[in-house]
């Protein structure tokens, strides 16, 4: 058992008591940013135990290739013909998108 | 709001003996400006009596492609001329004009642009084909509209390249590259229709930014990226996936079908809608609110205007670029 509650537990708990005990009692007009909070909370837990799974199981970030050389070389035309380096291309944003997805709005359909 | 300027101001319009204001209250939407609802007892002069007014003004920081405010009270002004729904504009207070103008006025309009209670389907329902109908037939109003006051005043030769450059001038600025949003705006570049007909447009047509009330549509809001466009760069707003609000199989707004909003459209006197045309503004559609989300998350960011609505505007890049990925074969 850890010493002390880690940042992600802290955080858990303040959504968890926000959002249970708090947010039932606010007025209605409060119901919008209310529920902006929650939904940066959930975010930011998502984010860190993102984070936090990737370096227990010894995973670095993934190198930042250069995503500006990507998009510069899009615009350029060099992805236009259907080929392997177009479906390459299509992979990686495929794959940076739904990562993004699973961290930002994992139940969008 | 200096409270004892704007009483002057309204006196000097109205010619009332004397003006008492309610608290302003700041009313929902807006993308960059705000309104803001006041009750207002006129004593005397033209407009006399117990009413509620809207204010709106600039916000503290703003967007590329929001006109300025005296451009849009000239456009709102032309839009309630035109015959369609929208709060009767007032006056216009010109930069210099008082102490915090440049705003304008008009009349408050009851209802609800929310979009969870204008979608929802349990009772009491709001009737979604017939006002879908009426907002088809407001937007095949808006466009035979010809506003004096559009900036520029002419046409682009090619709105949908203009959209293109505009999106991709934004993206040039950004210290981080979206190479989803780069190949969306290529597939646009590469796919993109000759260029048609060009009307006036609202350019923000969607659910979110109409008034509903108990008898249906009240009112069109939000005049404040208007301008010269194919008309199908509204139809393509406002029946893009992210305007659905959570309702993806009611295409046209999370209300009706696009059939059902495209024929009312023409029967209600707008050009022929060509679905090739329009499928190309839903992607458009996709691309530029995603470029919009990162400009208002900018706000939030550099700290001129920190909101966290702005700053979760920036967390929608996500499913944009995933319905940007699915509408281009990338997926």
């Amino acid at each position: 058992m850890p010493a002390q509650p880690d940042s992600l537990a802290l955080l858990a708990a303040a959504r968890d008591a926000f959002c249970e005990i708090l947010l039932p009692r606010l007025p209605e007009a409060a119901y919008p940013e209310a529920g902006r909070i929650a939904q940066a909370l959930d975010i930011v837990l998502r984010e860190l135990t993102t984070a936090a799974n990737r370096q227990s199981a010894g995973l670095s970030e993934p190198a930042a290739k250069s995503s500006r050389r990507l998009a510069t070389d899009i615009r350029a035309g060099r992805y236009d013909e259907p080929g392997p380096d177009r479906d390459d291309l299509h992979n990686k944003l495929r794959r940076a998108t739904a990562a993004k997805l699973a961290i930002d709005n994992p139940e969008y359909k | 709001m200096n409270e004892a300027d704007l009483v002057a101001f309204i006196a000097a319009k109205t010619g009332a003996g004397g003006v008492r204001l309610g608290a302003l209250r700041r009313l929902p939407g807006g993308a960059v400006k705000q309104s803001w609802a006041f009750d207002a007892d006129i004593a005397g002069g033209s407009v006399a009596g117990s009413q509620t007014l809207v204010l709106r003004a600039p916000g503290p920081s703003g967007l590329p492609d929001s006109i300025p405010i005296g451009h849009e009270f000239a456009i709102h002004q032309a839009a309630w001329q035109a015959g369609v729904p929208v709060p009767e504009p007032l006056w216009l207070a010109a930069p210099g004009a008082a102490r915090d103008a440049p705003y304008y006025l008009m009349r408050h309009c009851p209802g609800t642009a929310d979009p969870r209670h204008i979608l929802r389907e349990r009772p009491p329902a709001i009737d979604h084909a017939a006002l879908a109908l009426d907002l088809a037939a407001s937007l095949a109003r808006i466009h035979r509209m010809t506003p004096a006051a559009i900036d520029p005043p002419v046409p682009p030769a090619d709105p949908a390249l203009r959209l293109i450059q505009t999106c991709r001038n934004h993206l040039d600025q950004r210290v981080t590259a979206h190479p989803v949003l780069e190949w969306g705006l290529r597939y646009l570049e590469l796919n993109r229709p000759k260029p048609g007909i060009s009307t006036f447009c609202h350019r923000d047509f969607r659910t979110g930014n109409y008034l509903v009330g108990e008898q249906g549509l009240v009112a069109i809001l939000d005049w404040e990226f208007a301008g010269w466009s194919d008309p199908h760069e509204d139809i393509g707003w406002f029946c893009a996936k992210c305007w659905r609000f959570g309702t993806p199989k009611r295409a046209a707004g999370g209300i009706a079908s696009r059939a059902v909003f495209y024929t009312g459209y023409e029967e209600a006197g707008g050009p022929l809608v060509d679905p090739e045309r329009a499928a190309f503004w839903e992607l458009a559609a996709h691309i530029r609110w995603a470029v919009i989300a990162l400009q208002q998350a900018d706000r939030h960011i550099s700290g001129v205007e920190p909101r966290l609505e702005f700053a979760l505007l920036g967390r929608r890049l996500a499913e944009l670029e995933h319905e940007i990925l699915n509408m281009t074969g990338a997926a």
